[in-house]
């Protein structure tokens, strides 16, 4: 019992990061801009979240500047995509590279070292007030640190602006046509810039998850392409927060397994190889009608 | 006294080309006027400039008698100037509602207020007689309804000023009548109407003030009761109408045969409907109907396109079920699309590419080894160039470098240059000017003379006319009239368009 | 007419490359290096010497075959983002079959086995095509998951079954006598770079001259028209991805034959991804892929030389490329400063 309980919460937990990233996606998608960036904007994150921490010794802060990183290499991104017209998945690949190459610039830099950085303060558990005595309740949602927590919180805004706030029909509507909204006098061009910002802000946070919320550095290959999975997450989510968060579950769980199962004597690349299958298989199941209609939104 | 919008001396320029110059127009309340003239007359371009899209070169915008300058569309609609696009600009997976509210949302505590939305939606709708169901998805609608909700998005939005740009292209000469009253219902209510149009009937029916463009010039005003169609006519050409001598023609053996066409689409709509049509050589049959009744599926589905039909179709006695678009090609048929962009050009590429598609495939563009002859490819280019008189003649220019006029020439000289058997035409002469419609309607009819047999579907009137031997008018997926060109006119036909028929008195 | 499209396209990328060194030196400078000395250790650790300079044409050399298959997939509108993946697969197919096959004599050795490459290359990529095709299902995704699929994939095979003698997971050395001999008179550049001139040349007649060709370059224009012109979609796309996979495969077929001899872990170091941005800077030309591969070649081998003897940080490269790869993906910049330019003539 005590172990399904365990994977259980070693699912949540590894799903939190790729919930923040596909919700992420969810915002800058349904604004029309292509995500393909997240890989980009979590490892700004997980990296920019260490070093605040480092530098101000303070975790809270650490994540806030991270947040302010993503959300600024995003408006970048942004810049290239909205008002030079870039093809999108090029541009998309190349802050990918961008980022990983100045990540580990600085890592060489302020570190000295090219796979770990220095320990940093962490987020603390939280145990929550009155489920925290509940037997089986209290393993399942109590003990995580509050960026899981948050995570909530953020799906839960994220849903309400997309489909109940005002601005939400002009940011779908930006995302299908964004003349028809010019043409009504409002500035899509801005709608865009905002989603993506926040796109990058959020995916950042998810990235730090990684690094100040597990453990307490950072360490190179560590978003190991949990932004390219979370493109596979809100495809199948049609771009709905609360879909992202219940299918970033389905693969925390298969990456659980993936811990789990290193006991048995299944080789352990073939585990590790699980959530991208996971990817590939989600991508079929979820094929849309439209024929021929990639990711990339003009 | 003022007007209520006044243009004084509005000049633009595109580079060397003028589209503009030195235009007075005005509107005013409770006035509907229209502004006349050809394609490529300049009349878009004068209401982009109104409308804040385009900045004139010279000249200025008077709102209310006070100098403005609208720097984009935001201005032009903060002062009540609204327009209706002839491309719809809704968007098809939102409501109704969403659609109209859009940038003025009610709403309660921050959240979107449906009902209100509702409301205020139904409060309009009401008034002018529509028939909107608020919370339909855009997408299901009619192309009248989707007219409605723009009237309705524009009168929420706040309009003084309402611009509709050939508000007719899409309607049955009897929902032109419903669109009519609506006008005069918005003159009523002190709005302000202009209609952008290149017809002369419906100028005259509707219009109380008249500006007709030639050229980039306002070649004149006139009150409506102080003028005909003729006059108009003569303000709106600088030349006489080319008289289209349809030779009766002896038709020969059937090349096109469709029989019981049944089509569903994706959402398990019937798109097609047992459709049945013969087209025969030396024959051109005019396909009249509003675009969404099936055509654009029937069109594609000829092409070989689209697949998953029942029934059986024919082609030079050739059952096409099971043929590819390039075996289709190769059968000797020819097709120009209705979207001539998406679906006819390579605009990055030179014209010799172009004129590659559908053709690379054949010996005429090869030399050995089948290996693609470039020589041969520049020949045949060449020869479309002074067949259709395609300026510049070029043909290492990229095709975005031309404009539209000279693209859908050199579609259709490619098209017609393989000396089809059939060819299979939509829309040919489409937002083309007067001297590119006629040599484009000239290559029509000289196919025919050769003994190609022609599928023309057109919404323009004149040309379905001067061109077509048979008519046929199609309405949700069946064919509901058809019969000698002689045996119609424009009122029978938009009787059959609009899905009546004439048992019904 | 047709050179003025040629200086134009070239003058594009070069305008990308000053951009990318202008922004570079800014984040360089940021990190806290000296740009100055960061170019000039490149440029001579690049084309310093004439052993310099053959270490960087044999860089180039997987680099080439990595361009010409970004090229191919760009070309028909896909992208392939997993080269990676597929140099991996032929690596380690060249590797291991290659092993098994030492009895042949030499050049029919790697021939067949360069071949087997291309092969698993162009199945690797060819299942991201067909699901593509078949679920529409998005082939950036598809093709990253399967770059990290062969990379387990592979170390599971060097790790365990297919295991050298010793500590380090790679797999058994190829006879010397097997590889890809040098050039007379180098140590450093063997004849692949032939091989990989060769294949360059082959796939520029086969875009202008070809009818299938002809197609791929339709279907990457706009699909909707290739269509409507009698040009088949599924079989066109998924025969660009197989040829982008078959010349990723031979790349890695090259690695093994020509540089290392066997399968090594991180044999690959990212010549995927070079490939897509020397592609982007080439503009899908080969004439283009050439120069780009050479100059990203000479960034390698540049970047190590820094690293050494400046003690900068040899990553910085992957953010200069980063900056190319975006630089070139926007149009609208080069139009912006062609335009700014003409205002102050």
């Amino acid at each position: 019992m005590n172990s399904i309980l365990s994977l259980i919460s070693t699912s949540i937990r590894l799903a939190v990061p790729l919930g923040y990233a596909s919700i992420a996606g969810s915002i800058s998608e349904t604004a029309g801009i292509l995500a393909l960036g997240l890989e980009g904007f979590m490892m700004i994150g997980a990296f920019m979240g260490v070093l605040g921490a480092f530098y101000t010794g303070n975790v809270i802060l650490g994540i806030l500047m991270a947040a302010g990183a993503g959300a600024i290499f995003a408006l970048i991104f942004g810049f290239f995509c909205i008002q030079l017209k870039s093809n999108q998945v090029v541009a998309g690949v190349g802050m990918n590279i961008i980022a990983e190459g100045l990540v580990s610039v600085l890592m060489i830099a302020i570190f000295g070292s090219k796979g770990k950085s220095e320990l940093v303060p962490s987020l603390q558990k939280l145990d929550i007030p009155i489920l925290k005595n509940i037997p089986i309740i209290k393993d399942i949602f109590s003990g995580y640190t509050g960026l899981a927590y948050f995570l909530i919180l953020v799906m839960i805004i994220a849903w309400i602006v997309i489909y109940k706030a005002p601005i939400g029909i002009r940011l779908r509507a930006t995302g299908i046509n964004s003349e028809v909204v010019d043409s009504l006098g409002l500035r899509s061009g801005l709608i865009k810039y905002i989603s993506v910002a926040a796109c990058g802000a959020i995916a950042a946070i998810g990235g730090t998850f990684l690094s100040l919320s597990q453990l307490n550095f950072y360490s190179k290959d560590m978003v190991a392409g949990r932004g390219y999975i979370a493109l596979a997450i809100f495809v199948f989510a049609k771009k709905n927060p609360a879909l992202c968060v219940l299918i970033s579950l389905l693969f925390g769980f298969t990456e659980a397994i993936h811990l789990r199962m290193q006991k048995f004597p299944i080789s352990s690349q073939f585990l590790a190889m699980l959530p991208y299958l996971c990817t590939i298989i989600v991508l079929i199941v979820s094929a849309t009608n439209n024929k021929k209609q990639k990711l990339v939104v003009k | 006294m003022s007007h209520l919008l006044e243009t004084k001396n509005l000049t633009k320029m595109f580079g060397d080309f003028t589209a503009n110059s030195n235009v007075n127009f005005w509107c005013d309340e409770s006035v509907v006027t229209s502004l006349l003239g050809e394609n490529g007359a300049g009349k878009s371009t004068l209401m982009k400039m109104i409308y804040g899209l385009y900045r004139p070169d010279a000249g200025e915008i008077l709102f209310d008698g006070k100098k403005v300058k609208f720097k984009s569309p935001r201005d032009a609609i903060s002062k009540g100037i609204q327009m209706v696009h002839q491309h719809f600009m809704i968007i098809d997976e939102l409501t109704v509602a969403e659609n109209i509210v859009m940038g003025k949302e009610p709403q309660r505590m921050g959240i979107y207020s449906k009902t209100e939305a509702q409301r205020l939606v139904n409060e309009i709708s009401d008034n002018y007689g529509f028939m909107i169901d608020p919370k339909e998805k855009v997408g299901n609608l009619s192309v009248g309804e989707k007219q409605k909700v723009e009237i309705i998005k524009a009168l929420y939005q706040g309009a003084k000023v309402l611009i509709l740009d050939e508000p007719t292209a899409v309607l049955t000469p009897q929902e032109t009548e419903g669109l009519f009253k609506v006008i005069r219902r918005l003159k009523a209510d002190d709005k302000s109407v202009i209609i952008i149009t290149h017809k002369l009937h419906e100028t005259i029916e509707i219009a109380d003030e008249i500006f007709v463009l030639r050229h980039g010039i306002m070649s004149g005003f006139i009150n409506k009761e102080d003028t005909n169609v003729y006059q108009l006519s003569q303000m709106m050409v600088d030349h006489e109408p080319k008289e289209f001598v349809k030779e009766p023609k002896a038709p020969g053996k059937e090349a096109l045969s469709v029989k019981n066409l049944t089509y569903y689409d994706k959402l398990g709509a019937k798109v097609l409907d047992e459709l049945n049509l013969q087209v025969r050589s030396g024959e051109i049959y005019g396909m009249a109907g509003i675009e969404g009744n099936g055509q654009l599926e029937f069109f594609e589905i000829l092409a070989g396109i689209m697949k998953g039909w029942s029934g059986e179709i024919e082609i030079l006695n050739q059952n096409i079920k099971q043929k590819s678009v390039k075996e289709i090609i190769q059968m000797g048929v020819s097709c120009i699309h209705s979207d001539r962009t998406e679906r006819g050009l390579l605009l990055d590429l030179d014209v010799k590419m172009n004129v590659l598609l559908g053709n690379q495939f054949s010996t005429q563009m090869q030399s050995k080894y089948q290996l693609l002859d470039y020589k041969k490819t520049a020949i045949t280019a060449s020869e479309i160039f002074e067949q259709y008189q395609v300026t510049p003649a070029n043909v290492d220019m990229p095709l975005k470098s031309f404009s539209g006029g000279n693209q859908q020439k050199i579609i259709i000289g490619r098209e017609f240059l393989r000396h089809p058997r059939l060819a299979i035409v939509a829309h040919p002469t489409r937002g083309v000017d007067i001297g590119v419609c006629e040599i484009i309607r000239e290559n029509i009819l000289e196919l025919k003379r050769n003994g190609s047999a022609v599928l023309l579907i057109t919404a323009d009137f004149d040309e379905l006319f001067q061109l077509s031997d048979r008519i046929g008018v199609m309405f949700e997926g069946k064919i509901v009239t058809e019969g000698r060109a002689e045996e119609y006119t424009p009122i029978r036909l938009g009787l059959y368009m609009g899905g009546g028929n004439e048992d019904e008195k | 007419m047709k050179n003025r499209k040629y200086i134009h396209q070239m003058g594009t990328s070069l305008l990308s490359i000053v951009i990318a060194v202008i922004i570079g030196s800014i984040v360089i400078g940021l990190c806290g290096y000296s740009p100055v000395l960061a170019y000039t250790a490149l440029l001579k650790g690049a084309f310093g010497s004439p052993a310099l300079l053959m270490t960087t044409l044999e860089k180039s050399i997987p680099l080439i075959f990595c361009g010409i298959a970004a090229m191919i997939s760009f070309k028909c509108g896909l992208f392939n983002i997993g080269i990676e993946g597929q140099l991996i697969m032929g690596a380690i197919t060249y590797a291991l079959i290659g092993l098994k096959l030492q009895w042949l004599p030499m050049p029919l050795h790697i021939l067949v086995c360069s071949i087997l490459a291309m092969l698993a290359g162009a199945l690797w990529s060819s299942i991201a095509a067909i699901l593509k095709v078949t679920r529409n299902a998005n082939e950036v995704v598809t093709t990253v998951m399967l770059n990290y699929i062969a990379i387990y994939f592979t170390e599971f095979l060097v790790a365990g079954p297919f295991m050298a003698e010793g500590m380090i997971a790679q797999s058994n050395a190829l006879d010397e006598r097997k590889m890809i001999p040098f050039i007379p008179g180098s140590s450093k550049l063997t004849w692949a770079c032939v091989i990989a001139l060769v294949f360059l040349i082959v796939i520029a007649l086969f875009y202008k001259y070809t009818v299938t060709g002809y197609n791929m370059i339709a279907t990457g224009i706009n699909f909707k028209a290739a269509e409507a012109g009698g040009i088949r979609m599924n079989s066109t796309c998924i025969l660009s991805m197989a040829l982008s996979g078959a010349i990723a495969g031979l790349g890695g077929a090259m690695l093994v034959s020509a540089t290392y001899g066997r399968f090594v872990l991180d044999m690959s170091s990212g010549y995927g991804f070079d490939g897509m941005a020397i592609a982007v800077l080439g503009q899908n030309s080969a004439i283009g892929v050439l120069f780009s591969s050479i100059l990203f070649g000479g960034l390698r081998t540049g970047s190590l030389y820094m690293a050494m003897f400046e003690g900068i940080p040899s990553e910085l490269v992957s953010i200069l490329q980063g900056v190319i790869i975006l630089v070139i993906s926007a149009p609208m910049l080069v139009r912006y400063l062609q335009v700014w330019r003409k205002k102050y003539e």
